[in-house]
């Protein structure tokens, strides 16, 4: 229950409260389902995909392959990784008990977020198809049933997964022989695809195919769903009890391999994980820094350098940013576009990459915060550490804009019809407002530090300061690219010149503020 | 006869009880309820201002047609304009006592009712056209009171000004009056002064044409300006100008003429200019709320998407405008100036219920009125929104039907309305978030702006006091008093508990000083508040004469410091450790390179030096740390239960440490829960019990009496 209330705050303080808790949680999930009634609708009726039962099955393996792949990685930090598992497991309580309750978090987890989307799916599918009572029961069963399989799929899977990371993390030549083969297949992949698209394209005739083949493959790929086809169609009153009978054997099979392989296994890659592992000796010179700065900025990089794992999923979406626009930017030049098109795949541009490389500003949103009990040589030293904030900022900002100024040469290689021009002026865009943006991150970390936080878990994981960052740049994202499309369909040239100023003012204004809190804030920073 | 009715009006309040703060209240009144007469009775308010009779869909009447020159319709125009806005100066001037207010009804306002006596003629001319002009008529009679009832108003007001020339004439106030009274005008703007002056544009504000951009860029800038104008006004006065822009906004809507039962105001974005005038003149704060959390989202809408295919300077585009401006801009500004306070969620929950009782009666209204005439409150009846959706269908397809009688069937769109019913709640949520984003931005903002004040003049004082210091040479590192605790005491935030409570201590050169205590005695809490981690609530401390609030990088110079966990960089090696702390103490490269071989040395740590430190036991990173702590040799050695956890080699290795580190004139003060090492190695100790210190005792006087540490301190500490 310690490990539930503190991972998802759940706050029970008595029963007024909780009724009023429930009743929000029904009302919001009344008004999930309208706006679900909506959007099946809407796809049935206006993007006229079928809403049928291999729809449903569809979605459920799709939303649970997701669960999984989402379960498995935040197992393997929260289970295996996490740094609570020193104290948890010296408690005087079974490895057991240590295990099941870490399960049951996530078990609570999946089922809240079934609640949100899947559950209002489920009945708005229901209400839109005029599906009788029973349906309706066998989604209530479900609603327990549903988060139970990705959870106990994932605790199996974790594991020959953590094994493998284990082996890859101390050879890290395989590592990157794979990463590589893997980014070729990859491309190999998307180009291949990509090919398939005749050109030039014909939006509508290629919506119909897009549909004809979507169809064909949600029905196909019924087959393959496993035990998600067997909850559809027991849903549908098809074959109830079959049905039943093979999801409940399926739950106690795999119940049964959780039991036998994970749980033991459990205790011998918890402990592993915070054994001493004796790393290789580094070159090393007493050296006195030329200034403050370079001193911070020097630990920055090293400390980045030596850290790949998080340097790579920092910037996992900028290694994607370079396909993503290329998959897109393929399809807009293969449609024969008017002027104002182009002008909006311009704009439409604009806010992919920004959305794409703002995301990646997890580390601004949490410069302060990874300090943690380390701050307090900042606090005792007798100079001027607010400069650390500075050596932060100019690390990252130096660290992203070459990351971007990478993928704008890869970009403008691959896609020649686009203008230099255009790219080049996109770029100068992105990376002002961008800059920004890990201004304002690193000022949400500033203001609201988590140094204990970090301190004791040492993992980042439900950080509201990333979770900030990643909304102000999805509505910068969208802010500057509906004012893009805005200015430059208005007029090109001028729309350009308003855009850069408006990137650089927005940048100056994020300078200004910055620069202000960390003179007022920082000194306040306690721990 | 004006002047006769003022003179008396004044005789009055001077010989009599009457009180003339009340005739004027009477009078705003009376005229307020004159107008509202004209506003909603037959003749149509455009002829107010209409001079040339300009039917909307035609092009402008062309000059042969005039009724006056150019140049006098254009001063008729002006005149009626001017009127207009001291009318609702008038209306509010029974209210609002600011100087501003009175000195422009008292002269420009008298001025205008003067003018408007002179060209009596002309103006019944433009009511009914030159030859009809009808003296005895409800227009001529109402503009008759009008006129009386205003020229009153400002007669009074005049006076009162008049009369206290010292309060009132002097250039800023004048200054200020011309300004208050030219820029209010923007808002009482005649409806028809565009189509008037220039004809048809020859474009529609839609579908953001720069006709369009410049009106929604006209939204905000008027919204800023406003703010900035009023921020800094006083309450009164910024009461005063929402009263007027409400006042205002209730003229403009009825500019237009609204007949039969979609004239009524009953779309949002109309109920809103009413509600506003109400919420604003009589502080109905859920009236207010309702408009902020439902009508500015519609009236934003409306603006950046209008429905509108008309000349942009037609009356009813104009008209348009005005009603959707203000139903954006002043709800938002009324939050903004605090005229009302920022909304709870709880509001927010009390607009949604409003909302849900306006929607369901909107519903009902639509299908009950469409059996008589084509009604569309709220976008309900119509595809309107819908069709923007390609939603039509669905609209359509799910219509419930009740029949009341023969020729009455109520009809609803019960899908599509309840989808637009949980549009609108969404949407409410989402300005709801937004509206919450912009204020704590805003707070943090001014927070910061006051606490970089604050700090500009926490400098000052800590300058003056500086220079005082140095003055005085009191920096007394003697080898006497090394730390020097002068009724220091700490609070955390907001809380009423110290958890240390008036703490005074002096540690001289050459000791070594144990700090005992429980846990949450206040010992970590003192520690932190002397080596700078932790702000002082009350209290000074000391560092070899320094201040550590004044002169804080010179005590941190002289402090070394152990905390009570391992604070490391992981992924830095220890030598690189060693010289990121070396540089943050700014140790020069000689001494750093003769420090860190004799304490590798002493530690045994030379072998790992180069390793990362993740691969470093417990142990291990403490002798770092202790390495770290002294690499500038400091005067002040501090450490935070330094022995927690440490096997029996390396306890021994750091205690020895800290003995000769005392040998060498140096001071060492730490914390420890052994208390057989405090009573070892420790010269004298003290005693913190519930933040409190309980005493200071020498280790060899405690000897001496045959007393052992562990006594002394269950002692102390049982009281419990």
């Amino acid at each position: 229950m310690i490990q539930l209330s503190s991972k998802m705050k759940l706050k029970i303080t008595n029963h007024k409260r909780f009724i009023a808790n429930l009743a929000l949680r029904l009302l919001a999930l009344v008004v999930v389902s309208v706006v679900m009634i909506f959007m099946l609708y809407f796809l049935n009726n206006v993007l006229y995909i079928p809403v049928n039962v291999y729809f449903i099955i569809f979605v459920l393996f799709v939303t649970q392959l997701t669960s999984i792949v989402a379960c498995t990685t935040g197992l393997m930090v929260d289970l295996y990784a996490s740094k609570d598992n020193a104290i948890l497991l010296s408690f005087p309580a079974k490895h057991d008990e240590v295990f099941t309750s870490k399960l049951l978090v996530f078990y609570i987890n999946e089922f809240l977020k079934n609640l949100a989307f899947l559950v209002p799916m489920l009945i708005a599918f229901g209400v839109i198809s005029n599906l009788p009572i029973t349906y309706y029961l066998h989604i209530l069963t479900m609603i327990f049933i549903l988060p139970l399989l990705p959870v106990l799929l994932a605790a199996i899977l974790s594991i020959p997964i953590m094994f493998i990371r284990q082996f890859l993390q101390s050879r890290n030549v395989i590592s990157l022989i794979l990463i590589i083969i893997l980014g070729v297949f990859v491309f190999l992949g998307l180009t291949g695809l990509l090919d398939e698209i005749p050109t030039p394209i014909r939006i509508v005739a290629l919506y119909n195919k897009f549909v004809t083949s979507l169809t064909v493959f949600m029905q196909s790929s019924a087959k393959y769903a496993l035990i998600y086809a067997n909850i559809g169609r027991l849903l549908f009153g098809i074959n109830v009890l079959a049905n039943y009978g093979i999801v409940f054997g399926a739950l106690m099979i795999l119940i049964a391999l959780v039991v036998l392989i994970s749980r033991p296994l459990f205790f011998n890659l918890a402990s592993h994980t915070s054994e001493y592992a004796v790393t290789k000796k580094h070159k090393g010179k007493n050296k006195v820094s030329k200034n403050l700065f370079w001193t911070f900025f020097k630990k920055e990089f090293t400390i980045s350098i030596r850290s790949s794992n998080e340097m790579l999923s920092n910037y996992v979406l900028l290694i994607m940013f370079p396909f993503i626009v290329y998959v897109l930017n393929y399809i807009y030049i293969g449609i024969d576009r008017s002027t104002f098109g182009t002008k909006l795949v311009i704009a439409f541009d604009i806010m992919i990459s920004l959305l794409l490389v703002t995301a990646s500003n997890t580390a601004s949103a949490t410069a302060i915060s990874v300090e943690g009990a380390e701050f307090v040589l900042l606090k005792t030293a007798p100079s001027d550490t607010k400069k650390m904030a500075w050596a932060k900022v100019a690390f990252n900002m130096i660290a992203s804009t070459l990351i971007i100024l990478l993928i704008f040469v890869l970009f403008q290689l691959s896609l020649p019809q686009f203008s230099p021009m255009d790219i080049w002026l996109m770029f100068i865009v992105v990376v002002f407002v961008n800059s920004g943006h890990i201004l304002w991150s690193f000022q949400i970390d500033l203001l609201n530090p988590k140094l204990a936080d970090y301190a004791a878990t040492a993992s980042l994981s439900n950080n509201e300061n990333i979770s900030k960052s990643i909304v102000i740049g999805l509505v910068l994202s969208i802010i500057f690219g509906g004012v893009s499309a805005f200015l430059l369909i208005e007029d090109y040239a001028s729309g350009w010149f308003r855009i850069i100023l408006l990137a650089v003012a927005f940048f100056i204004i994020r300078f200004y503020l910055f620069s202000n809190f960390l003179k007022v804030y920082f000194r306040e920073i306690e721990f | 006869m004006i002047l006769v009715f003022a003179f008396l009006l004044i005789y009055l309040s001077k010989n009599s009880n009457v009180d003339f703060s009340k005739i004027l209240k009477v009078l705003s009144v009376s005229l307020f309820i004159v107008y509202m007469f004209r506003l909603f009775s037959s003749d149509l308010i455009d002829g107010t201002f209409n001079l040339f009779k300009i039917v909307q869909s035609s092009l402008i009447t062309p000059e042969s047609t005039w009724f006056f020159s150019g140049f006098k319709t254009f001063f008729i125009i002006l005149l009626r304009w001017l009127t207009v806005m001291f009318v609702a100066f008038g209306i509010v001037s029974g209210y609002f006592k600011q100087p501003t207010l009175k000195i422009s009804l008292g002269f420009l306002g008298t001025l205008v009712v003067v003018l408007n006596i002179i060209f009596f003629q002309s103006h019944l001319t433009a009511f009914f056209g030159p030859g009809s002009e009808e003296l005895i008529s409800l227009r001529g009679i109402q503009y008759m009171v009008e006129t009386v009832l205003l020229g009153l108003i400002t007669i009074l007001n005049l006076y009162t000004v008049l009369t206290n020339k010292k309060t009132y004439l002097n250039v800023p106030l004048i200054r200020r009056a011309i300004f208050v009274t030219f820029i209010s005008m923007v808002a009482f703007m005649p409806q028809s002064l565009l189509y008037n002056l220039f004809g048809n544009s020859g474009v529609v504000a839609d579908e953001f044409t720069p006709i369009h951009r410049i009106t929604i860029y006209f939204t905000f800038v008027f919204m800023i300006l406003g703010y900035l104008l009023m921020r800094n006004q006083k309450q009164e006065d910024k009461n005063l100008f929402f009263v007027i822009l409400a006042l205002s906004g209730f003229f403009q809507f009825f500019y237009v003429r609204r007949s039969g039962l979609g004239g009524l105001p009953l779309h949002l974005c109309n109920t809103a200019i009413i509600m506003m005038f109400f919420a604003y003149v009589f502080k109905l704060r859920g009236v207010f709320y309702f408009s902020y959390f439902v009508n500015v989202v519609g009236a934003a809408f409306a603006i950046l998407l209008p429905n509108y295919t008309i000349d942009a300077f037609s009356i009813s585009s104009v008209s348009y405008w005005y009603n959707h401006i203000y139903a954006f801009v002043l709800p938002v500004l009324g939050v903004a100036l605090r005229v009302f306070d920022r909304p709870t969620l709880k509001m927010m929950y009390k607009a949604i219920f409003i909302f849900s009782l306006y929607f369901i009666s909107m519903a009902i209204i639509n299908a009950w009125f469409n059996n008589y005439e084509s009604v569309d409150y709220f976008f309900l009846y119509s595809d309107h929104i819908s069709g923007m959706l390609g939603l039509e269908r669905l609209q359509y397809s799910y219509v419930f039907a009740i029949r009341v009688n023969q020729t009455v069937t109520l009809r609803f769109f019960w899908l599509y309305h309840i989808m637009l019913y949980v549009g609108f709640i969404i949407m409410m949520f989402i300005t709801w978030a937004i509206y919450d984003m912009l204020f704590k931005a805003f707070d943090q903002y001014y927070d910061m702006l006051d606490k970089r004040k604050k700090m500009k003049l926490d400098l000052l004082g800590v300058n003056a006091l500086r220079k005082k210091n140095e003055l005085e040479n009191i920096q007394n590192y003697s080898g006497s008093e090394m730390i020097k605790i002068t009724h220091f005491s700490k609070r955390y935030g907001a809380s009423k508990y110290y958890a240390v409570d008036d703490f005074s201590l002096t540690v001289k050169g050459g000791e070594v000083f144990g700090f005992l205590g429980h846990n949450g005695a206040g010992k970590s809490t003192t520690i932190k508040s002397l080596v700078g981690i932790q702000s002082i609530t009350e209290g000074d401390m000391e560092i070899c004469g320094y201040n550590i609030k004044t002169h804080p990088l010179e005590a941190k110079l002289n402090i070394g410091y152990v905390s009570d966990n391992h604070a490391v960089y992981e992924r830095l090696t220890g030598r690189e450790y060693i010289n990121y702390v070396a540089d943050l103490y700014m140790v020069p490269q000689l001494e750093r390179d003769e420090r860190l071989n004799h304490y590798l040395d002493r530690f045994a740590l030379a072998d790992a030096i180069d390793n990362e430190i993740k691969s470093y036991s417990h142990g291990m990173k403490q002798k770092l740390v202790v390495i770290s702590s002294l690499i500038h040799d400091p005067k002040v050695w501090i450490l935070d239960e330094p022995l927690t956890g440490l096997d029996p080699t390396s306890s021994h290795q750091i205690k020895d440490e800290m003995r000769e580190h005392a040998n060498r004139g140096n001071t060492v003060f730490f914390s420890s829960h052994v208390i057989e090492v405090v009573e070892k190695i420790c010269d004298r100790i003290a005693i913190i019990r519930r933040g409190k210190l309980v005493g200071i005792f020498e280790i060899a006087k405690l000897k001496e009496q045959g007393l052992t540490l562990e006594q002394l301190y269950l002692l102390h500490v049982k009281k419990d």
